[in-house]
């Protein structure tokens, strides 16, 4: 035992490179020399930290699939959504009011008024289902303290192929007047009704002035503008 | 000291040892991996990673004794700093230790480590006596003369290894791991063998302590220390028969 394993050796062995019979003398020299069992031990406590180094951590795959996920959901909002956004702007029979930010105030509906029936359209309205709001507001007068409502029932109308009562509830709105961004909306909802009507050289007017505004559908009413128009199959 | 024997003879210096197997392995590897699929590609990365990492460790506590002082944990983050550029620059294919000999292979890790100590020294890092780090770490348990006087080594080997096998192989894998490397639950959870929570490991561990206590009692052993040699005996039959105990995987 004059001379002491060299630390290359050490490294041979912890990494499995050293032959059967050459490993067995190295062996035995370890087995009854401290310094060198210690300086093995050292050799393979840093080969087993090389892995924590390398391998992956369960931990660290959930960290690194909640990365993931996170990045998708930033694709998705800042690329997707804008494009499939877009492109529902670009139909506006595809458009969906937005209920939820829009609430229909029935407090201050007048008396006499079917609260119940009103706020059963607009949830139908919320859970996309046009046919039951028609259903739920045909022959029923709406105030104008639900005016919002009447909105829905437009958008509604147009997508359950009836644009030219959609055109008529729409009237009775006096859109000009309306707020922002009740307005806006509304003469989107008009300019999908008078397409699907087949009044062109009204869409294209009404295209032309929404584009020419800064408003939430001017860039959707530029790709319309020049497009020809979808007639309704139902007509 | 980790072991209770007696030195006998100071440790080797650093020196090239003209039989080290390592350096010529790095070079096959490094062909290898220029010529691979995926599947063998990985499998050769993670061995050249291990063995480069210990090749710059090495040669970097070699350099760091001769001209400076540095902390254990400084010379890691060299090497980890070292050995991830040079995997970095595999990968873009600017190095190629495969066109290289293991002489050459030698000659430039050892410079590669020894600029990592010398900027670490220049940088100022925390001076503290490296030759510490050359002697590894205090083992839990490993410390006594006097259990190899009562017991024979082989005996209490035959005997401890008796009760680690009940033990599931990746219980026994986190035991090695903190008995022997001393690894903190966190590390032993992210060793691919073991793979769990810190708090898992240490209800783990808990049982294997526990289990071994009492199976040595039983056994007539008292396991308060571990004798001189305990280590390489359970490596050989353990760590070299990866299908006793560290074939957790």
């Amino acid at each position: 035992m004059n001379d002491h394993v060299s630390e290359d050796r050490l490294i041979d062995l912890a990494a499995g490179l050293v032959p059967g019979g050459e490993s067995e003398s190295l062996l035995a020299h370890l087995r009854g020399c401290a310094s060198c069992e210690s300086r093995f031990v050292g050799v393979c406590r840093d080969l087993e930290r090389t892995k924590l180094r390398t391998a992956p951590s369960r931990s660290r795959l959930v960290a690194i699939g909640a990365v993931a996920v996170l990045a998708a959901a930033i694709l998705v909002a800042v690329v997707l959504i804008p494009i499939l956004r877009s492109s529902r702007y670009v139909d506006p029979s595809a458009y969906w009011l937005p209920v939820e930010e829009e609430t229909v105030d029935l407090r201050a509906a007048p008396p006499g008024v079917d609260e119940a029936v009103f706020a059963e359209a607009a949830e139908a309205y919320r859970r996309h289902d046009p046919a039951r709001v028609v259903a739920l507001l045909t022959g029923k007068t709406i105030p104008s303290s639900h005016d919002p409502l009447k909105l829905l029932q437009a958008s509604a109308l147009l997508k359950t192929a009836d644009p030219i009562s959609a055109l008529a509830v729409l009237e009775s709105l006096h859109v000009e007047s309306l707020p922002q961004p009740y307005r806006d909306r509304a003469q989107w909802i008009r300019l999908g009704a008078l397409r699907a009507a087949g009044r062109d050289a009204e869409a294209e007017a009404l295209a032309a002035d929404i584009a020419s505004r800064s408003g939430e559908f001017a860039r959707a009413a530029r790709s319309q503008s020049g497009r020809p128009s979808r007639k309704n199959p139902a007509q | 000291m980790l072991f209770s024997r007696g030195v006998d003879h100071p440790p080797p210096e650093a020196e090239d040892d003209p039989h080290a197997h390592w350096p010529e392995r790095l070079v096959r590897l490094g062909q290898t991996l220029g010529a691979a699929g995926s599947r063998e590609r990985r499998e050769a990365l993670g061995e050249f990673w291990g063995i480069l990492h210990l090749a710059l460790l090495r040669y970097a506590r070699a350099h760091a004794r001769r001209i400076g002082r540095l902390s254990p944990d400084d010379v890691l983050d060299i090497v980890s700093e070292k050995a991830s550029d040079l995997i970095a620059r595999l990968d873009l294919k600017e190095w190629d230790p495969g066109a290289s000999t293991p002489a050459l292979l030698r000659s430039f890790l050892s410079t590669t480590a020894r600029n990592g100590v010398v900027d670490a020294l220049r940088a100022g890092r925390r001076e503290v006596l490296v030759g510490d780090d050359l002697e590894p770490r205090g083992g839990r348990g490993i410390e006594s003369a006097t259990q190899e006087d009562a017991v024979r080594v082989d005996e209490f080997v035959r005997a401890l290894l008796g009760c680690l096998a009940v033990l599931s192989a990746r219980a026994r894998r986190a035991w090695f791991l903190r008995v022997f490397y001393d690894f903190s639950s966190a590390e032993i959870a992210r060793h691919p063998d073991v793979s769990t929570s810190p708090a898992g490991v240490d209800a783990m561990l808990a049982r294997c302590r526990e289990h071994v206590r009492s199976c040595m009692n039983l056994k007539g052993i008292g396991f308060g220390e571990l004798p001189a040699g305990t280590f390489v005996r359970l490596w050989e039959l353990t760590e070299r028969d990866r299908a006793a105990l560290g074939a957790g995987r």
